[in-house]
């Protein structure tokens, strides 16, 4: 049908006008990493010119910032995984009871600003000597993934049918069983969501990091603050460290992506 | 048949505990101790003393923290609007058409995994009056020039497009897996009733999609209500205060003014609107559930 | 007598003993030790991180840097003073700013008797090298609270070629700005001819200048703030209206970083910023040949100029668990050799001799313009102040309202307005 084709052309259209508005600032970002220090900023913009990758030696020589990397991607796991161990059985709790208040509690964490925190935790984790630690910054960070694993769970949580579970009940399968067994295989795709997204905001937050870090855990956030300031902006560094930041959380989306839509698609749900 | 109406009844309370005692352990004492912040008079470098309501009463009087309140709640407004209408467009196109795959994904994703220093600077690299490339491209095509985040008149609005542009796709996403999920019988039913498309958007899929726009909301509400990280790196509440949402205020009371006690109270507050504005949320959830 | 003659020689050799060992002072008396820095991103910092080596060499001491912009330095070191974390060693301070109020907070250790003690300071330190006033500034009473690492006070620089281009004389009173911006204006539309800080904490900085070189002042004569005053609001206006006519768009949320690109970049013909940036502006190809460095003219009845003079410092935290290592670093950073070394990074020295130097010296002679750059910074060293707000202690809060006034008249507000404004918001902070 004509109409049918058109409609259908009509939404890659749109879908290509948004992915250009989305993707073309990132581009442009990602271009200025591989420009000399004193090209980055002028104007008119050079569109061709010679690659160079003189801010990313600069930002790895001078500064320890393969080290702030592995620092992000210790932090960033270890608060996901608490993250997730945490939230699915609370998601689901949550859900089959259709309590609300345990999820708006976690969200607490969430609803304060970050700011809020930095001196009751450093006073808490001075005591306990935890200062300067991974463990700080990945209790820290969980801290703001669990409202987000069993926020976007609970959709999920929601549309897994009943009588699944019931019936797993009434075949004498253990609470813990019917949650690994029938529940985490259906809401697998959520899980995927869940789990990436906790990946990248612990990985972007910067606030914490920035006053419970010790000079060896400083994340790759945090360290790239060090290009803005006194002296001229060093856009190329900052630019280059933009781009290494953005990396891990974009290869992993790239590696998981089939999972996702798999997860998404696969709906146990739909009968 | 063993019919264990004991298991039917049993509570999966015991699954949300380790959740809670942790949430409770570690945000427990912060939030009392900024409260307790909030009712003090705290010197830098001293103890607290404690001096009752004072600093609220203080903040009720603050024409500062009105219009901090003013700008935190119309950016809210404006940017929350902006992304869930997109974010649903967006949603219901990527799962019409089954898009969301590879080289699509991985460019819808990028700008929400993009951190707040990169926003931030892309908003002045490309931004900036005078530097920026989006005056330069439009010079080139004859529009005059924008202020941006430079016009106290327009500053405002340009945070709430970056934030939309950050997080649409997040929304959209969240969308999608909410409508890919949706019972196909349904869709398949109206369609076979007759419905046009626009009614069968907004009778059947809108509110089949409630709880999950509720999601949505919620996650993006949060972050709104409390964005700080491109302000605090572009203008610093600037032009003027045109932009000094209440984190960037109870930011520069504590850590520029070293007002402690009162930056704790401006928290507070903050805390309890977005408190209100989840409840509400949590109510429509329940509302909206099907 | 023997007895006498044996007591006698006892007690010479216990004389002659114990001050000896007690007046050595060894660089690798605390050897083996570890210190927390943190630095501001500045020029001095940069400097540092790469010469750390050089102190862990004669020391033994080890180090480890931390180095952030301002914004970040700033929640940091906030936390980790006001919640008296011992994780901190020493850090950098702008006493002219925050001085006050980190002095009540009890933020600086004491180093006054830490340097009187001859076995924890190098013998030839020579704190009088620097300047009374250099001295005055990290001093409160009799505690010394920093020690000086650089000096630095805003200069105007401006693009000779430009100016010789269109004709325009080189401005020699401040009151002649206004009028050389119109002839570059009018010379050339579409070149960038102004450019100055107009976020509203940083704006005190360039203005001060314009306030005081016209015979007005942050403070009436009895101590109340005094934007009012008819001087004042003269430097106000001047600032604020070279700011909205001859400014870049945008202006209002500069600060020098900006400024400095824009003037780098050769995009305008003249400007009052840090003298601090000099090293990273030679580095733009072409500047070091067509910029013209002095400190802003005077007024033209008042015969005032009195711009802004500061200097970072290097201090200790009162937390410390590692005062004496952390002594050593002070010292060190702060001595005669190592400020020096600095010379190449640009950074004024605050040390007389110093400056007076023969490395110095043969630094400046190196390019024209250095010169230039040492002797206005020898006048500001002179004539300039580090107070630069109305009286208060709370001298952060001062300076971003009096930001916001000339931010409100960039924006159409007459300047009595928002001077009165402005003065009635400083009064509470008295």
């Amino acid at each position: 049908m004509v109409s049918r084709n058109i409609l259908r052309a009509l939404d890659r259209i749109q879908l290509t006008i948004i992915l250009a508005i989305l993707g073309i600032p990132i581009v442009w970002i990602f271009m200025l990493a591989f420009k000399s220090r004193t090209e980055v900023a002028a104007l008119p913009p050079k569109l061709i010119f010679t690659p160079t990758l003189e801010n990313f030696v600069e930002l790895f020589n001078r500064n320890d910032f393969l080290h702030a990397t592995i620092n992000s991607m210790i932090v960033a796991s270890g608060s996901t995984v608490l993250g997730i161990v945490l939230g699915v059985p609370a998601a689901f709790a949550i859900s089959w009871h259709r309590m609300s208040w345990p999820a708006t509690i976690t969200l607490f964490a969430r609803m304060a600003p970050g700011t809020l925190f930095l001196l009751p935790w450093l006073i808490m984790f001075t005591k306990l000597g935890l200062v300067g630690s991974h463990l700080v910054l990945i209790l820290t960070h969980a801290a703001i993934t669990l409202p987000v694993v069993i926020w976007v769970l609970l959709p999920y949580m929601d549309a897994l049918p009943r009588e699944l579970v019931e019936s797993a009940q009434i075949d004498g399968a253990r609470q813990d069983q019917i949650l690994r067994l029938v529940a985490i295989p259906i809401v697998s795709g959520g899980m995927v969501v869940a789990a990436i997204l906790s990946f990248v905001f612990s990985w972007n937050y910067f606030v914490f990091a920035l006053v419970l870090s010790g000079i060896r855990t400083k994340t790759a956030i945090v360290a790239s603050f060090n290009f803005i300031g006194e002296g001229v902006t060093n856009w190329g560094a900052l630019m280059a460290a933009a781009v290494i930041i953005a990396l891990p959380p974009l290869i992993l989306t790239l590696l998981i992506q089939k999972r996702l839509v798999g997860g998404l698609a696969s709906g146990a749900v739909k009968g | 048949m063993r019919t264990s109406s004991k298991n039917v009844l049993a509570g999966y309370h015991w699954m949300a505990a380790p959740a809670m005692v942790f949430t409770i352990g570690m945000i427990g004492f912060p939030i009392g101790y900024a409260i307790w912040l909030s009712l003090s008079n705290v010197p830098p470098g001293g103890d607290p003393v404690f001096s009752g309501l004072e600093n609220y009463a203080r903040l009720v009087k603050d024409p500062e923290f009105w219009n901090a309140f003013k700008l935190t709640v119309s950016l809210y407004a404006m940017s929350l609007s902006m992304q869930l209408i997109l974010g649903t467009w967006l949603g219901l196109l990527l799962g019409r058409s089954r898009a969301a795959q590879g080289l699509t994904r991985v460019i819808l994703v990028s700008p929400f995994m993009l951190p707040p220093v990169v926003v931030g600077m892309m908003a002045i690299v490309i931004l900036d009056p005078s530097f920026g490339i989006a005056n330069w491209l439009l010079a080139q095509i004859g529009l005059p020039p924008g202020l941006w985040l430079s016009d106290p008149k327009t500053v405002l609005f340009t945070f709430a497009v970056l934030d939309t542009w950050q997080w649409t796709p997040f929304v959209a996403l969240i969308v999608m897996g909410g409508y890919l999920s949706l019972p196909a019988e349904v869709f398949e039913a109206v369609e076979l009733d007759g419905a046009t498309s626009f009614q069968r958007f907004w009778h059947v899929t809108l509110p089949l999609l409630g709880p999950t726009l509720v999601t949505a909301a919620v996650l993006r509400s949060v972050d709104i209500l409390r964005f700080f990280d491109v302000i605090y790196l572009t203008t610093q509440g600037g032009p003027g205060n045109s932009s000094t949402t209440l984190n960037i205020l109870a930011y520069r009371r504590g850590f520029e003014f070293f007002d402690f006690g009162y930056a704790s109270a401006i928290m507070i507050t903050l805390s309890a609107v977005v408190f209100g504005t989840v409840l509400i949320f949590s109510k429509l959830r329940a509302a909206v559930a099907w | 007598m023997k007895i006498r003659y044996v007591l006698g020689a006892a007690a010479l050799s216990v004389a002659l003993s114990a001050p000896v060992a007690a007046q050595t002072f060894n660089w690798r008396a605390h050897e083996g030790q570890t210190i927390n820095l943190m630095l501001n991103n500045h020029p001095w910092s940069q400097a540092m991180r790469d010469l750390a080596a050089e102190f862990t060499a004669k020391t033994g001491i080890k180090t480890q840097i931390e180095i952030f912009n301002e914004e970040q330095f700033r929640a940091r070191l906030t936390t980790l003073m006001q919640g008296k974390s011992a994780d901190l060693d020493v850090y950098m301070s702008l006493t002219s700013r925050e001085g006050a109020i980190f002095e009540k907070a009890g933020w600086y250790a004491d180093l006054a008797p830490l340097m009187a003690d001859k076995a924890m300071t190098m013998p030839d330190f020579n704190y009088e090298d620097f300047s009374a006033s250099i001295r005055a500034a990290s001093t409160c009473g009799t505690k010394i609270v920093a020690l000086p690492i650089n000096q630095e006070g805003p200069l105007f620089y401006w693009r000779k070629d430009i100016f010789e281009k269109c004709k325009v004389a080189e401005p020699k009173a401040i009151e002649d700005l206004p009028d050389t911006a119109k002839a570059l204006k009018a010379c050339d539309p579409s070149m960038g001819v102004w450019a100055a800080r107009g976020l509203r904490g940083a704006i005190p900085y360039s203005l001060t200048a314009f306030i005081h070189n016209q015979g007005g002042s942050y403070a009436t004569p009895d101590g109340k703030p005094g934007l009012s005053q008819p001087n004042t609001l003269k430097g106000l206006a001047m600032y604020a209206s070279l700011l909205k006519d001859y400014g870049p768009p945008g202006a209002l949320n500069h600060t020098f970083t900006q400024v400095i690109e824009l003037l780098g970049q050769g995009r305008i013909a003249m400007t009052h910023e840090s003298s601090n940036e000099f090293a990273n502006i030679m580095r733009f190809p072409g500047r070091a040949q067509d910029l013209g460095v002095k400190v802003m003219p005077p007024g033209r009845d008042t015969k005032i100029s009195k711009p802004v003079a500061i200097g970072w410092t290097v201090t200790m935290s009162p937390n410390s668990q590692r005062k004496p290592a952390s002594w050593y670093f002070l010292q060190w950073a702060t001595s005669r050799e190592i400020q020096t070394k600095l010379i190449a990074n640009g950074v004024a020295p605050p040390r007389a001799s110093v400056f007076e130097g023969q490395e110095f010296n043969k630094w400046i002679a190196e390019m024209p313009i250095r010169k230039a750059w040492a002797d206005s910074l020898i006048e500001i060293g002179k004539t300039g102040t580090g107070v630069y707000q109305s009286p208060t202690d709370r001298v952060p809060e001062a300076r971003d309202i009096i930001g916001t006034a000339v931010q409100e008249i960039v924006q159409g507000a007459s300047p009595a307005d928002a001077a009165r404004k402005a003065d009635e918001a400083l009064a509470k902070l008295q």
